[in-house]
């Protein structure tokens, strides 16, 4: 089985499947873009962006989902069907972090291009958001409410129609 | 000459007098007139009501004594309202290009102006100062370990909101997202979300916003029906109960109170449910769509939409045999499809939240028919 060899933004280095590895666009582009050679094990393709306690927690979803069917290059964004009630049982325990990490692994499948774990996060995230009051999602995430009265009298205005009266 | 003096006095006195009490009785004249015509129109209105209210009898008596006033009063009245409608049109149509709910009269010219600021100084004074689109609420310096929200792009952000709109159009959460912070209420009227939604609900039947009306002001304005919740009706007859064998002069009769559900989804779909059980049983047994579409007493259709009418057309397959009461005249083996057509109305308390019928039929087809 062919591997490769990852290095974390604090320098840990992982080994892991080639095929798991390539869940990643970004990884996917890189090995073909620059060329290297999959035979030769000693090469090491640095990801300044992620941390290894990040990292750790990719490879594990990877390897969990690498024999998942590729979607579709042409199931582009409008097409697809939103929903956010089909999170898998084994998603849902592996995103069972607290909040920071939880955006950090957003921001590292962003960066890494792994689609199904970005869908999924996000996902999580929307399922947070989802039926709350304002001043609930600031509670949630801890967001300073930088409105004047005035103009957040105003935007409650604007947004009464979808509200009962 | 004196004489002739005062004659000409007189006379002069006389003409004054008689030209004064002409103009008197042009005045009043004209102010009869214009009482008599307020009268009529009074009247008229009066009727109208009255009318509305079908006491035709007590409106043909007003109307009578209208026109006994003034002959004309039904063109005057139909004039009038003529005039009322168009500032009406014009108004409302106002209120749909600037792009806000609010129906308030006293606000909206003055909020007009204010609505390009908010949007517009919002993205100025996030540019400008180089704000994350949102602030962390923790005082600076407390330890942290992780991201906070504002780390992660507006691409994903975006990504976000659209799954929190998601196939069921839950605008409600969007709209509640953008009153958390300025940031947020830019990313909430991201015309791209808006528009998927327009498109979701109308298919290709959506001519494409302008600058003046944008995708969510279409949103907002054009008739649909409301996805969050469920349209309810209350019906109920009475029927004769069975008369008693020893009391013949007792004749008991029973009230039969029903419920019907409809819940639209933005798919296209419907689940149509008749129950006489309580009320907020029912309205539970339609909360999960997954639970729902497996129940049979739950019927499932599709609906489209013509101009401010829903039609609605649900199927009812053939139970294999497990139905307990088998009507005779029906066989087995047909299904029975419901057509409704029904106005979307607003109630006083939300638009678009009330549904009244306008046409119902339903026709037995053979099975095989409509398989085909």
């Amino acid at each position: 089985m062919q591997t490769i060899k990852l290095q974390s933004s604090d320098n840990e280095i992982f080994e892991c499947d080639l095929a798991v590895a390539k869940c990643s666009a970004t990884i996917r582009t890189m090995l073909e873009d620059l060329g290297i050679d999959e035979n030769s094990e000693d090469e090491v393709v640095p990801l300044p962006n992620v941390n290894s306690a990040i990292l750790r927690k990719v490879i594990q979803f990877c390897t969990y989902h690498k024999d998942d069917p590729v979607p579709s290059s042409t199931d582009d964004d409008e097409n697809k069907e939103k929903r956010t009630d089909d999170i898998t049982s084994w998603d849902a325990d592996f995103l069972k972090v607290d909040q920071g990490t939880l955006f950090e692994l957003i921001l590292a499948a962003n960066y890494l291009d792994i689609r199904s774990l970005l869908d999924v996060t996000c996902k999580t995230v929307a399922n947070m958001i989802k039926g709350k009051t304002p001043d609930e999602i600031r509670k949630t995430f801890n967001i300073k409410n930088d409105f004047t009265p005035a103009e957040e009298e105003q935007v409650r205005k604007e947004n009464t129609w979808c509200e009962e009266k | 000459m004196e004489e002739s003096g005062s004659a000409e006095d007189d006379l002069k006195n006389f003409r004054n007098q008689w030209q004064r009490e002409i103009e008197e009785s042009q005045q009043r004249d004209e102010s009869s007139n214009e009482t008599r015509e307020k009268m009529a129109r009074k009247l008229f209105l009066e009727g109208i009501e009255l009318e509305r209210a079908r006491k035709y009898f007590e409106a043909v008596k007003l109307y009578r004594r209208a026109v006994q006033l003034e002959p004309n009063i039904e063109y005057k009245v139909y004039q009038a309202t003529l005039a009322e409608n168009e500032q009406k049109a014009a108004y409302s149509k106002n209120i749909a290009s600037s792009s806000k709910g609010s129906t308030e009269n006293t606000q909206i010219e003055n909020d007009d102006d204010d609505l390009e600021d908010l949007i517009d100084s919002f993205q100025k004074e996030l540019s400008l100062e180089n704000k994350p689109i949102c602030e962390s609420s923790y005082l600076p310096g407390t330890l942290r370990t992780g991201k906070h929200i504002s780390a992660l792009p507006v691409e994903v952000l975006l990504l976000i909101l659209k799954y929190v709109v998601s196939n069921d159009l839950d605008m409600k959460s969007l709209e509640r997202f953008g009153r958390v912070c300025k940031g947020f209420f830019l990313l909430s009227r991201d015309p791209e979300i808006w528009k998927l939604a327009c498109y979701k609900v109308w298919k290709n039947n959506v001519s494409p916003a302008t600058e003046s009306l944008t995708w969510r002001d279409i949103y907002i304005n054009r008739c649909r029906v409301l996805f969050d919740g469920c349209y309810i009706c209350k019906i109920n007859y009475q029927r004769l109960g069975e008369n008693s064998f020893q009391d013949q002069f007792y004749r008991p009769v029973q009230i039969v109170e029903y419920f019907r559900l409809i819940r639209f989804f933005a798919d296209g779909t419907l689940f149509m449910m008749t129950s006489a059980d309580e009320l907020q049983n029912s309205v539970n047994r339609l909360k999960n769509p997954k639970i729902a579409i497996q129940s049979r007493e739950i019927l499932k259709g599709n609906y489209h939409y013509q101009d401010n009418h829903v039609l609605i057309v649900i199927k009812k397959t053939p139970s294999n045999g497990t139905q307990k009461y088998k009507r005779k005249n029906v066989e087995n083996d047909s299904c029975l499809t419901f057509f409704m057509e029904l106005e979307i109305g607003d109630s006083p308390r939300r638009n678009f939240a009330k549904l009244s019928w306008k046409n119902y039929s339903s026709f037995f087809t053979e099975c095989n028919e409509c398989l085909q």
